[in-house]
């Protein structure tokens, strides 16, 4: 029913590939940051808690991405030489709300994380 | 396709741009001290000592410290190895390859503190390093990870410690010679935030005793006589660069700045040229009168012997490998005094961390917004439209990250105004 004639829309995974790699770079950048500066043991258990949350987004958003690659994926493993397949409305829409959860999430984390970085500065003041 | 790759280009060279800044600005608070030495000797691994406690409540005194101090640096520089010291609540040893820390080990808060080195100055300043000592207690809980370190997970002693050092660097001395001029004391001697400390003043300890008046820690001023220690030792060892810090308790700055123009006085008197003061890594301007004595003095003495610049070069050339600032030289610098090393640490980790926050949501935004005019029109997230949606979290990111940005920049220009 939801399915269209149309050639199944690289561009979208295009822009989610994007997003996600933006987001990735931007936690590595200030966990990075974050070991330059503070190499405390009390922080252990803050980056534990900062890589879980940023590793369990990456996952909302890959699997996003794989429902929305999933007609390309099976035109792959069929050995459609074309290598086309048609849209799923229904379906892109489901990859990209799941999608946008984990990018949404990755971002709250990484302001949290930071916030919670400058507390802990300012209190050593 | 290709706006694309050149769009994805740009913001992989912008966070690799911005990493690079925050490694940079993160190693700019390390001392730029004058290390030239290496070492050739074979080294054993990492050594973990247990010690027993002894001799709790002895008191800290000038003599041991710089002998010991002396003795250390004695060692390396019988190897080529350029040392430069610096005395403040502990005694901080260092060359190019080499730290040792000598001092009182204890917890403020969370964080472990040797003298008033922080766990974190003394990560700073490991930095680079292959041979770490801590002779403190328990400076196992500092997280280090170089090659070579002797640490402590127990309470340790100095004649233990310096014992150790000397098995740790591989040197064979003759430590008798100097154990009987050592008075022994625990490194660990109860300084914590209960008070009741003699390792926590330890520097006041090397220029003046103390007594409680009731109301404020008060400071006898017996600094003339440990002014002529200091410039006693300094003068008996050419060749040596000294940084006299004296940071920490506002409170004993009159007592400070006297002791300093004690000090100042007996190094000008005698062929010692040049006093500059200094904040950590950073040399701060120098004010000398026309008649050539100094007459402002921060926390800190940076002194070059005579025999040093006459060994090592004009003091032009001196002054061009460490980047000494005399007070002609310096132009406009940001007024930053009064800043101790830690706060310009601090003052640092802010812009970075609001820096790299705010960039990230700005970059988070405009890539947001780029996706939304591209998503196909029948996309939707959680039964909105896509091209909306992240129209709508673009410009939020944007604003937030502007926002932050403005804001703590606004904060810190406060700060350090105020400061």
């Amino acid at each position: 029913m939801n399915e269209t004639n149309t050639n199944f829309d690289v561009k979208n995974l295009q822009i989610q590939s994007f997003l996600s790699i933006i987001v990735i770079f931007g936690s590595l950048l200030l966990a990075s940051f974050m070991d330059n500066i503070l190499i405390e043991i009390s922080w252990t258990i803050k980056y534990v808690i900062y890589v879980l949350i940023l590793v369990i987004s990456i996952i909302i958003m890959v699997s996003g991405m794989l429902i929305e690659a999933y007609p390309l994926i099976k035109a792959i493993f069929q050995k459609d030489k074309s290598r086309k397949s048609k849209i799923d409305k229904k379906r892109t829409n489901i990859a990209w709300s799941i999608f946008f959860i984990g990018f949404i999430l990755s971002f709250v984390n990484l302001i949290f994380f930071g916030i919670l970085f400058s507390i802990n500065v300012l209190q050593t003041l | 396709m290709i706006k694309e790759k050149y769009y994805f280009m740009t913001i992989c060279l912008l966070l690799l741009s911005a990493n690079i800044f925050n490694i940079y600005m993160s190693g700019e608070t390390i001392p730029n001290n004058i290390d030239t030495g290496y070492i050739e000797n074979d080294r054993s691994n990492p050594i973990t000592s247990t010690k027993n406690e002894f001799d709790v409540f002895s008191k800290v005194e000038y003599d041991t410290c710089s002998k010991v101090a002396w003795y250390i640096v004695e060692i390396l520089s019988k190897r080529g190895i350029e040392t430069s010291i610096l005395f403040s609540k502990a005694i901080v040893i260092s060359s190019d390859s080499i730290l040792i820390v000598i001092g009182h080990g204890y917890l403020k808060g969370e964080q472990y503190y040797i003298g008033d080195f922080s766990s974190n100055m003394i990560t700073k300043l490991s930095i680079g390093k292959k041979y770490i000592a801590l002779l403190a207690c328990y400076s196992s809980l500092i997280n280090l990870k170089n090659e070579y370190m002797l640490v402590y997970d127990s309470i340790t002693t100095l004649q233990a410690s310096v014992n150790d050092l000397i098995s740790f660097l591989g040197f064979n001395c003759n430590y008798e010679a100097i154990i009987p001029s050592i008075k022994l004391f625990s490194l660990d001697s109860g300084g914590s935030d209960e008070g009741g400390s003699d390792g926590e003043n330890f520097f006041e300890f090397m220029i003046a005793s103390t007594y409680y008046d009731g109301v404020f820690l008060r400071y006898d001023l017996n600094s003339e006589n440990s002014a002529n220690q200091y410039g006693n030792f300094i003068r008996a060892h050419p060749g040596v660069i000294f940084e006299i810090n004296c940071g920490g308790d506002i409170t004993i700055a009159e007592e400070r700045t006297y002791f300093f123009g004690l000090l100042r006085r007996e190094v000008e008197t005698t062929e010692y040229h040049y006093i500059y003061c200094k904040q950590y890594g950073e040399f701060r301007k120098v004010i000398i009168e026309d008649n050539g004595y100094i007459i402002g003095f921060e926390n800190h003495l940076f002194i070059v012997t005579y025999n040093f610049i006459a060994d090592k070069g004009t003091v032009d050339e001196i002054r061009d490998v460490n980047n000494i600032k005399f007070e002609k030289d310096v132009d406009e610098e940001p007024d930053t005094d009064g800043m101790s090393n830690e706060e310009a640490i601090i003052a640092a980790a802010l812009i970075g961390a609001t820096a790299t926050i705010a960039s990230a949501c700005i970059i988070g935004g405009i890539t947001a917004l780029v996706a939304g005019a591209k998503v196909a029109s029948y996309v939707t997230i959680l039964g909105l439209s896509a091209s909306t949606v992240l129209t709508v979290v673009g410009i939020g990111l944007i604003v937030l990250g502007v926002v932050v940005l403005t804001y703590f920049f606004i904060e810190l220009i406060q700060y350090l105004s105020d400061g």
